[in-house]
C-alpha cells in the first residue's frame, strides 16, 4: 500500500532502510521496556507480598514466583528473536504479543485493578512506534483472547469481580479496538510521511550525485588548466633563465676576455722569446760547423743582445700567467655551464653554498664595479631542490642588489656591499642576501613579486625576475621569500627552504 | 534450509505459547486455591454483644490480610452495630514481636475492632480456625451465621460474593442459614494445626 507512494528504486531502497531502522530502534525501546516491566513486577511483588507463611515457617509468595518466572518467560522469546532475526515480521508480532502478555500479567498481579488496565493502552501506543498497523491486530487478538479466557475461568483476576460475565471481554476489546483504529490511522500517516521523506531524500541524493559529477568534471578541467599553467610557468622560468643568461653573457664574455687577453700577450712574449733563443742556437750551430773554434767574445756579445737574463726571468712567469688565465677561463665556463644546465624533472640533493659561489662567478660582471661581496656561509645540509632554478633566484636577487647599489652610489667613488649569509636549523635552510643599495619605496615593496612590476628603465629589467624567484621558492620548493627594506639604506631578501628527509650534511 | 528454519521458529513459538499458557494457568489457579476450612463451633457464648460478634483470624505476616482487612472495614461500614474482634494469631514458638505487621498497624488505626493477640493460637484452635482471613460471625444468640473468607481470591480486595453474603447474614440473622465461603490466606498455625 505504501510502496506505491515511493517514486523510484532509490526512494524504495531508502524507504526500506528507514523502515528497518525504525524497527530496530523500536526493538531497543522494547528491550528496555521489557526489562523495566520485569523489574517493576518483581519489585511490586517484593513490596506487597514477598512471603507466604505456614504458621511460623515462611516461603516465597506465589506472586513473587509469578513475577520472576512468568515475567522471564514472557521476555525470553522476544529477546531471542530480536537478537537472531531482528528484521523479520515474526519478531515484531511476538514482541507485540509479549507486551500484551505483560499487560495480562500486571493486571493479574494487581488483582484486576482497573488502573492497571491502562497498561494495555500504553502498550498499544508503544507498539505503534513500529508504524506497522498489522501489529495492532495481533495486539487486539491477544488481549481479547486473554480477557475472554480469564473472564470465563478467573473473572476476579481481570475484572476484579467473581461474577461470571463472559461478554464483558467484548466491552474491553471494543475500547482496545477503538484505540487501535486511532493508532492505525496514525501509523498510516507516519508511513506516508516516511515515503515522502524517502522520495525527498532520493531526490536530494540524485541531485548530490549530479553535483558531485559536475564537481568532478570541473575539477578535472581545473587540474588540466593547472597542469597547463604549471607547464607555462616552467617554460617562463626557462625563458627568463635564458634571458638572464643572455644578459649575463656580455659580462661573462668580458670576464673571460681579460684572462684570454693576458694569456694571448704572454703567449706572444713566449713566442718572441723562443724565436730569439732559437735564432741564437742556430747561429751557434752554424759557427761550430764553419770553424773549429768558437769566438767566445762574439757569443757573449750575442747573449747580451738577446737580453738572456730577462728571458730567463720572464718566460716562466709568462707561462704561469697563461696557465692562471686559462684556469680562470675554465672556472667561468664551468660556472656558466652549471648555471645554464637545464634542471631535471625531479628534485635532487644540492649544496646551496656551492650554488651561491657559482652564481657569484657568473654574475660577477654585474656587481664587481659597484660592490664588494661578503660571504658568511654556514654548514648546510644537502637540500632537495631544483638547483638550476635556485641559481636563477640567486642571480636575480644579486643582480637587483647590484643595480640598487649602482643607483645609490652613481656619480661617487663609493662602493656598496652585498652580504650573503647561510645557516640551517632542524627544518629549514635560510639564505639571506642583504645589500646597501637605494632600498625599495614602501609603496612598491608589496608589489615587487607581482609579474611585470618594475621600476627600472626599459632594457634594464622586465619585471619578471623577482616574480619568478617568488614562484620558484614558494610554489616549486614550498619555501618562503621575504623582503625587508629601508629606503636609502638597503634591502634584505630572506629565502627559507625546507629540508626534506633526503639530506646529509654537506662536506 | 529455509523450510527447516521456518519449522524451527514455528516450534519455538508454539512451545513458548504453550509454556506461557501453562504458567498463566497455574498462576491463576493458585490465586483462587482456598485454604483449609474446618467447621467452627456452631454456638459460642457471647458477652456484651447484643447485635452479634464478628471474629477475623489473621496471621500477622500474611500478605493477603491487607485485602481481607479492607473488605472487613467495608463490612463494618455496612453493619456498624456488630461487635468486631481482630484475632492476631501467634503460632507456637514465636515471640510477641512476631505480631508486628500490617494487621497490628491496621488495628491501631481502627479502634472499632477489638484486638486479641492469640499466643500459641489457643483461641484459633478453640474456634477451629486454620487459615488467615477466616471470619466467624455469631448472632446475638451466639449462633454461627457465617464462616470463611471475605475476599474473592488471594490478596484481592474489593467486590466479593462472600463479603456480600456476610453483610446479608448480619442483616437477616433471623433466617439462621450458615454462610460458608472459601478462605484465601496463609496457614495460621502450620503443622501445629
Amino acid at each position: 500500500m505504501t510502496t506505491t507512494l515511493v517514486t523510484s528504486g532509490l526512494a524504495r531502497q531508502i524507504y526500506r532502510d528507514n523502515r528497518i531502522a525504525v524497527f530496530r530502534e523500536t526493538h531497543r525501546v522494547f528491550v528496555y521496556l521489557f526489562c523495566l516491566q520485569w523489574i517493576g513486577a518483581i519489585s511490586y511483588s517484593v513490596i506487597t507480598a514477598p512471603l507466604t507463611y505456614q504458621g511460623s515457617h515462611a516461603s516465597i509468595n506465589y506472586h513473587l514466583t509469578s513475577a520472576i518466572v512468568v515475567g522471564g518467560l514472557i521476555n525470553a522469546l522476544p529477546f531471542y528473536l530480536i537478537k537472531t532475526i531482528p528484521d523479520a515480521p515474526l519478531t515484531r508480532h511476538m514482541v507485540t504479543a509479549s507486551q500484551m502478555m505483560w499487560s495480562a500479567l500486571l493486571i493479574h498481579l494487581t488483582q484486576g485493578r482497573i488502573e492497571t488496565h491502562f497498561h494495555v493502552f500504553g502498550s498499544l501506543a508503544f507498539i505503534a512506534f513500529y508504524r506497522d498497523w498489522r501489529l495492532l491486530i495481533t495486539a487486539v487478538l491477544v488481549i481479547a483472547g486473554d480477557h475472554l479466557i480469564r473472564g470465563v475461568f478467573w473473572p476476579e483476576s481481570v475484572y476484579g469481580t467473581q461474577s461470571l460475565q463472559i461478554w464483558r471481554f467484548l466491552e474491553h476489546t471494543a475500547w482496545v479496538v477503538f484505540e487501535s483504529v486511532v493508532l492505525l490511522f496514525a501509523c498510516q500517516r507516519s508511513i506516508g510521511e516516511m515515503a515522502a521523506a524517502a522520495n525527498h531524500e532520493a531526490s536530494l541524493q540524485e541531485l548530490h550525485a549530479q553535483i558531485e559529477s559536475e564537481v568532478e568534471r570541473k575539477t578535472s578541467e581545473l587540474m588540466a588548466t593547472q597542469k597547463k599553467n604549471d607547464e607555462l610557468e616552467s617554460e617562463l622560468i626557462q625563458v627568463q633563465k635564458l634571458e638572464a643568461i643572455g644578459r649575463l653573457a656580455a659580462g661573462v664574455a668580458h670576464e673571460i676576455n681579460t684572462p684570454v687577453q693576458f694569456v694571448s700577450d704572454s703567449t706572444h712574449f713566449i713566442r718572441s722569446g723562443i724565436d730569439d733563443l732559437t735564432n741564437f742556437t742556430a747561429d751557434l750551430l752554424s759557427q761550430a760547423n764553419n770553424s773549429e773554434t768558437l769566438d767566445s767574445r762574439a757569443i757573449l756579445a750575442r747573449v747580451e743582445s738577446l737580453d738572456f737574463e730577462y728571458l730567463q726571468e720572464r718566460l716562466p712567469k709568462a707561462i704561469d700567467r697563461s696557465a692562471e688565465g686559462l684556469s680562470r677561463v675554465a672556472e667561468i665556463v664551468r660556472s656558466m655551464k652549471s648555471f645554464a644546465y637545464p634542471d631535471l624533472a625531479d628534485m635532487a640533493p644540492a649544496d646551496l653554498n656551492e650554488a651561491i659561489r657559482t652564481t657569484l662567478i657568473v654574475a660577477k660582471h654585474e656587481y664587481k664595479y659597484v660592490a664588494d661581496v661578503v660571504l658568511d656561509l654556514g654548514d648546510l645540509p644537502f637540500v632537495m631542490c631544483r638547483c638550476g632554478e635556485l641559481n636563477q633566484v640567486l642571480v636575480n636577487i644579486i643582480v637587483n642588489a647590484a643595480h640598487a647599489i649602482e643607483d645609490r652610489y652613481r656619480g661617487t667613488e663609493d662602493r656598496g656591499v652585498i652580504t650573503i649569509t647561510t645557516k640551517a636549523n632542524a627544518k629549514n635552510v635560510e639564505i639571506t642576501i642583504a645589500d646597501t643599495g637605494c632600498g625599495i619605496p614602501e609603496a612598491d615593496i608589496h608589489r615587487i613579486f607581482e609579474p611585470f612590476f618594475t621600476t627600472k628603465e626599459v632594457g634594464r629589467g622586465t619585471g619578471q625576475g623577482l616574480s619568478i624567484a617568488h614562484t620558484v621558492v614558494t610554489k616549486k620548493h614550498g619555501g618562503s621569500l621575504n623582503v625587508t627594506s629601508i629606503l636609502g639604506k638597503g634591502s634584505t631578501f630572506e629565502i627559507t627552504l625546507p629540508i626534506t628527509q633526503h639530506t646529509t650534511l654537506a662536506a | 534450509m529455509m523450510t527447516s528454519a521456518i519449522t524451527a521458529r514455528a516450534i519455538l513459538v508454539a512451545g513458548w505459547c504453550g509454556t506461557l499458557s501453562l504458567a498463566m494457568w497455574w498462576m491463576h489457579s493458585y490465586s483462587i486455591r482456598p485454604g483449609e476450612l474446618q467447621g467452627a463451633p456452631t454456638n459460642f457464648k457471647l458477652a456484651k454483644a447484643p447485635k452479634g460478634k464478628c471474629f477475623l483470624f489473621v496471621h500477622p505476616k500474611c500478605p493477603c490480610s491487607v485485602a481481607t482487612l479492607e473488605n472487613w472495614t467495608a463490612i463494618h461500614r455496612a453493619a456498624p452495630d456488630v461487635m468486631y474482634q481482630l484475632v492476631i494469631v501467634l503460632p507456637t514458638g514465636t515471640q510477641p514481636d512476631f505480631s508486628n505487621g500490617a494487621a497490628l498497624e491496621w488495628s491501631k488505626q481502627n479502634r472499632w475492632a477489638q484486638l486479641r493477640l492469640d499466643r500459641n493460637g489457643v483461641f484459633a484452635h478453640q474456634m477451629h480456625a486454620k487459615t488467615s482471613g477466616e471470619v466467624l460471625y455469631y448472632d446475638s444468640q451466639g449462633d454461627l451465621e457465617f464462616m470463611g473468607g471475605i475476599t474473592r481470591a488471594r490478596s484481592s480486595p474489593g467486590d466479593s460474593t462472600a463479603a456480600r453474603t456476610l453483610v446479608d447474614c448480619i442483616a437477616h440473622s433471623a433466617e439462621k442459614s450458615i454462610g460458608i465461603n472459601p478462605v484465601y490466606g496463609c496457614s495460621l498455625l502450620g503443622e501445629q494445626a
